[in-house]
C-alpha cells in the first residue's frame, strides 16, 4: 500500500472537487425540470440526507483507522465474503469511472467537437488519468490545489458577467411546488453528487488528520453551493429555458455577451470542465486501481492503470445517446448506488458489532 | 532498457500526436461560408419555406478599409419543405461548409410569423453551433428584397441590424437589448407576450454595389418600423412606434426614456429620462387587483424652445408636465393592450402565482387578468439642463405658428 | 477493417508489456492480473464491434426491475 500523505486542507479540496465540479454542469438542469422555481432546496434537503447517510460509512472507518474500503471488507467478512464484496466494490469504482468519462465525451461531442469519435475523447482522457494515477494520489491532490482555484476564478467571472441577464420575475411561482411529490423524483440528485463521495473513503486513510471535518464540510459546502448554482441558473437563463437544455451551464456562457467583442466564451468553460472531470477521474480512477492493488496485495499500480484504460473506455460506450445516459441517472442510478454506499456499509458495520460483542464475551469470559 | 522506454516513449507521442483530436473537426477557414444573417418565410398554403443566407465575402471585408468596393456580403436563396431538407438543399448549392456560429441576426417574414415560429425555434436551439442571444426581426416587405439589398455605412447587414438594436436601446429607449431568440423562446410557455422589432425596407431594394457610390443614403435601407406583437411562438398584432418607448418603459426594460411635450400653451420642450427605476407590484385595492408600477427617473433636458428663462418654478413645470403626460400615455397604451387582450407584462401569469384568500375569489374568475387597473405613478428630477440655461430670446423662436 | 487493427494492437501491447513485465520481474500474480484485465476490456470492445455491445447499465437497469419487482 502507498504511504503517501495529504493534509486535511488537500483532502478538503479534493472531496469539494470531487462533489461540485462535474455537478455543476450536468446536474443543474435536472433539479430544475423537477422542482421548477423551488429547486435551489433541492440541493439542502438532499445534501442532508446524503450526510446523514455518510455518517454510516464514516462511523465504519473509524472502526478500522488506516484502512481502506477494500480492507475493511477483508477484514470484517473474511477472504472469501470480504472479497466477493471487495470486488464488487472494484467493479463499481470500474463503472464509475467509465459513467464520468461519458459524461466527459458527451459534452464534448454535442457541444464542441460533433465530428470527432466520442472514443478519441475518452482514450485521450484516460491516459491523461493513468499517469496520474500512476504517480499516486499525492500528485492528484497537489496537481487539484493547484487547478481548483483556477476553476473558482473562471466560475465566479462567469457569475458576475452574467448576471446581467438577471431577472427576479423568473422566480415567480416559486414556494408552490409540492415539495413532497418531486421527492422520490429528486432522489437521483441524492446520489450524484452526494452519495457519490463515497468513493472519497479510498482515500480515508491517506489523510493526515480531521478527516470526518473536512468530509463533512465539503458536502455542506456542495450542497450550498449548488443550491446558489441552481438559484443563479434560474435567474439568468429561466426555468423554461433551463428545463429544454441539455447543458444549461453551457448555454449560459454561450449566450454572454460583453459589448461586441466579447463572445463566444464556450471553449474556455469547456476547459474548466475537462479540469473538475480531470479532478473526478482521477479519484474514480485511483479507487479502482488501488482497490485492486490492495486486494490482490499488488506493489505498483501503473500496470494495473494502464490494463484498466481498455476496459474503461470499453464500457463508457455502453451508452448509445446522451438521453440513455441521463435516464439511467435519473431513474436507477439511487438504487444501484443505494447498494454500494448504504446497504453493504452497514452490512459491515453490522458485522463489526457482532464480531466486537463476540470478543467482549470471550474477554468476559475468560 | 533504456533504448525501449525512449521508443517507447517517443511511440505513445505519436500515438498522441495523431490523436489530436482537433483532427476530426478541423475547418480550414476558407472551406468556411461564413453565415451573417439568415432571412425565414414560409408559404401559407403549401408551407413551403425559403430561407435566404447572406454569405460574407471574406476578402471584401478584409479590404474594406483600402478601398476598392466589393460585394460584402451575397446571398443564397434555399426553398425546401422541412427544416432538416434545408440543410441538404443548401449544401447543393453552396460551394462551401456553411459556418452558422457567427449569425449577428435573424430576419423573419410577417406571414410566417403569424403561423408560428415554433419549428424554427425548436429546430435552431438544437444546433450544437447556434446562439440563441442573436436579435430576431420581422419584416413585413417581402423577403427576397430585404435580403437582396446593400446597405451602406455598415456594410455587413447582420451586423447593421445588430448595431439598430443596440443604438435605439441606448438612445430612444423604444427598443430593449431582449429582442433575442432566447427572449422567445423563454416565453413559449408562458402567458407574458413578446415583442420584437418589425423592419421595414425604405423604397426599393439595391442589389448592386453601385449603390455604395451613391450619396443618397435613404433609398433600399432598412428601417426600424415599430413592434411585433407574439404570443407564444406566433404573431398576432404590431405596436406603433411611438408605443414602443411605452412598452419597454412600462416593462422595466428601458435605458432611457424620450418624452417630447408642449410647456406654456405651445413652447416645444424635449427631455431624456436616464435610467428609469421602475417598482411594480400586484396588489388587491379594495377587492379589485391593482397594479401598482411607480417610476422615479432622472431627466436632462435636450431642447427647451421656450421663450422665457429657465428658472426654478419653470422647471417644476416641465418635470410636473413630464410626469402627468408619461402617466396619461402609459395608462393609455396600458388600457389598449388589456382591451386587445394582450399580456404584455406577464400579469395573468404573476396572478396565477399569487397565494391568499383574496386572490383565490379573484384567480377562480375567467379572464380575471383583464380587470387588472394599473395604478401609476411617476417622480422624476431634472439634473441636466444642457449647456445653457436660458434660451435664447428672437423674434421668432423657430414656431411656425408666430 | 478497424476492428482487424484493433486487435492486431491490442495483441501487440499486451505482449510487449508481458514481455516488460517479465523482464521487471514482477509477479506473476500480477501479470496474470493485468492480462485478466485486458483480455475483459478485450472481451467488451470485440462485442462493441461485433455489434452485441456487453453494457452494464442495461445489466444494472434489469437487475433493478427485477429486484423491484418483488
Amino acid at each position: 500500500m502507498e504511504t503517501a500523505r495529504i493534509s486535511p486542507w488537500q483532502f478538503f479540496i479534493l472531496a469539494l472537487g470531487y462533489l461540485l465540479g462535474t455537478s455543476f454542469f450536468f446536474r443543474l438542469g435536472g433539479i430544475i425540470s423537477i422542482s421548477r422555481q423551488d429547486a435551489w432546496m433541492t440541493p439542502l434537503w438532499t445534501g442532508a440526507v446524503g450526510i446523514l447517510l455518510s455518517l454510516i460509512w464514516i462511523k465504519l472507518t473509524t472502526y478500522y483507522p488506516g484502512n481502506s474500503i477494500i480492507q475493511i471488507c477483508v477484514q470484517v467478512a473474511g477472504k472469501g465474503i470480504g472479497g466477493l464484496i471487495a470486488l464488487l466494490y472494484i467493479g463499481y469504482f470500474v463503472h464509475l469511472s467509465a459513467l464520468i468519462t461519458r459524461n466527459l465525451g458527451d459534452f464534448m461531442k454535442i457541444n464542441l467537437m460533433p465530428r470527432t469519435p466520442i472514443t478519441v475523447f475518452h482514450v485521450m482522457f484516460l491516459l491523461i488519468i493513468c499517469y496520474a494515477v500512476t504517480k499516486g494520489v499525492e500528485t492528484i491532490s497537489r496537481s487539484t490545489e493547484f487547478l481548483f482555484p483556477i476553476v473558482t476564478v473562471a466560475f465566479l467571472f462567469i457569475f458576475f458577467i452574467a448576471l446581467s441577464e438577471w431577472n427576479w420575475d423568473r422566480f415567480q411561482g416559486m414556494f408552490q411546488t409540492n415539495i413532497w411529490s418531486t421527492l422520490h423524483k429528486n432522489r437521483s440528485v441524492i446520489a450524484f453528487p452526494f452519495l457519490e463521495s463515497f468513493a472519497l473513503v479510498m482515500l480515508f486513510p491517506y489523510v493526515k488528520s480531521k478527516i470526518k471535518r473536512s468530509f463533512i464540510l465539503a458536502n455542506i459546502i456542495t450542497a450550498l453551493f449548488l443550491s446558489v448554482g441552481v438559484f443563479f441558473t434560474i435567474g439568468v437563463l429561466g426555468v423554461t429555458r433551463a428545463t429544454h437544455e441539455t447543458y444549461s451551464l453551457f448555454v449560459i456562457v454561450q449566450e454572454i455577451h460583453l459589448g461586441t467583442f466579447f463572445e463566444h466564451m464556450e471553449s474556455t468553460i469547456a476547459l474548466i470542465l475537462l479540469i473538475v472531470i480531470f479532478i473526478k477521474l482521477s479519484i474514480a480512477y485511483y479507487c479502482a486501481v488501488a482497490g485492486l492493488c490492495q486486494l490482490f496485495h499488488v506493489n505498483n499500480r501503473s500496470w494495473l492503470a494502464i490494463s484498466l484504460i481498455l476496459l474503461v473506455s470499453g464500457l463508457s460506450l455502453g451508452f448509445n445517446n446522451i438521453l440513455e445516459n441521463m435516464t439511467f441517472n435519473r431513474q436507477y442510478y439511487f438504487e444501484y448506488i443505494f447498494l454500494f454506499a448504504v446497504l453493504l456499509p452497514l452490512l459491515l458495520l453490522c458485522l463489526t458489532w457482532i464480531k466486537q460483542g463476540k470478543e467482549k464475551r470471550k474477554a468476559v469470559g475468560f | 532498457m533504456k533504448e525501449l522506454k525512449k521508443l517507447f516513449k517517443l511511440m505513445m507521442t505519436g500515438v498522441c500526436l495523431c490523436c489530436m483530436t482537433g483532427c476530426w473537426d478541423k475547418i480550414e477557414i476558407n472551406q468556411l461560408a461564413i453565415g451573417e444573417l439568415v432571412g425565414v418565410d414560409q408559404d401559407q398554403e403549401t408551407g413551403k419555406k425559403t430561407v435566404y443566407y447572406q454569405i460574407v465575402n471574406p476578402s471584401a471585408v478584409a479590404t474594406q478599409k483600402g478601398g476598392g468596393i466589393k460585394a460584402p456580403v451575397y446571398t443564397y436563396c434555399v426553398q425546401a419543405n422541412s427544416m432538416s431538407e434545408l440543410g441538404a438543399k443548401t449544401a447543393n448549392l453552396l460551394p462551401r461548409q456553411l459556418f452558422p456560429d457567427h449569425y449577428q441576426s435573424e430576419i423573419v417574414t410577417e406571414r410566417y410569423a403569424k403561423q408560428g415560429l415554433n419549428s424554427l425555434i425548436n429546430f435552431f436551439e438544437k444546433q450544437h453551433s447556434r446562439r440563441s442571444s442573436l436579435y430576431l426581426f420581422v419584416t413585413d416587405s417581402p423577403l427576397s428584397e430585404v435580403m437582396l439589398t446593400y446597405l451602406p455605412l455598415e456594410r455587413l447587414p447582420g451586423r447593421s441590424l445588430r448595431s439598430i438594436v443596440e443604438i435605439q436601446s441606448r438612445a430612444t429607449g423604444r427598443l430593449s437589448k431582449k429582442v433575442r431568440i432566447k427572449d422567445l423562446a423563454e416565453n413559449m410557455e408562458s402567458s407574458m407576450l413578446t415583442v420584437l422589432p418589425m423592419l421595414r425596407l425604405n423604397g426599393s431594394p439595391s442589389p448592386t454595389t453601385d449603390r455604395y457610390e451613391q450619396i443618397a443614403a435613404n433609398e433600399g435601407n432598412l428601417i426600424f418600423s415599430g413592434g411585433a406583437v407574439f404570443k407564444h411562438d406566433r404573431m398576432i398584432g404590431k405596436l406603433p412606434l411611438d408605443q414602443m418607448g411605452y412598452y419597454t418603459l412600462l416593462k422595466g426594460d428601458s435605458e432611457v426614456f424620450m418624452e417630447s411635450m408642449m410647456v406654456q400653451g405651445d413652447r416645444r420642450v424635449d427631455v431624456q429620462a436616464f435610467k428609469p427605476k421602475i417598482q411594480k407590484q400586484l396588489e388587491i385595492v379594495s377587492g379589485e387587483p391593482v397594479w401598482n408600477v411607480n417610476i422615479s427617473t432622472r431627466l436632462s433636458i435636450l431642447n427647451n424652445e421656450q421663450t422665457k428663462g429657465l428658472t426654478l418654478e419653470n422647471l417644476n413645470v416641465i418635470k410636473e408636465r413630464f410626469n402627468q403626460q408619461v402617466l396619461r400615455k402609459a395608462t393609455t397604451f396600458y388600457q389598449e393592450s388589456i382591451r386587445k387582450e394582450w399580456d404584455l407584462f406577464g400579469l395573468e401569469e404573476k396572478m396565477m402565482y399569487k397565494g391568499g384568500e383574496d386572490w383565490k375569489i379573484i384567480q377562480n374568475k375567467k379572464n380575471a387578468w383583464l380587470k387588472i387597473k394599473l395604478q401609476l405613478s411617476v417622480t422624476s428630477e431634472i439634473h441636466d439642463v444642457g449647456q445653457t440655461i436660458n434660451p435664447y430670446m428672437g423674434d421668432n423662436d423657430g414656431n411656425s405658428k408666430n | 477493417m478497424i476492428m482487424v487493427w484493433i486487435i492486431l494492437f491490442i495483441t501487440v501491447a499486451l505482449a510487449l508489456s508481458i514481455f516488460v513485465m517479465v523482464k521487471q520481474k514482477r509477479s506473476v500474480k500480477e501479470i496474470g492480473l493485468v492480462v485478466t484485465i485486458v483480455s475483459l476490456g478485450f472481451a467488451d470492445w470485440i462485442s462493441i464491434f461485433l455489434e452485441r455491445k456487453f453494457n452494464p447499465n442495461q445489466l444494472i437497469v434489469n437487475l433493478i426491475d427485477w429486484v423491484v419487482s418483488f
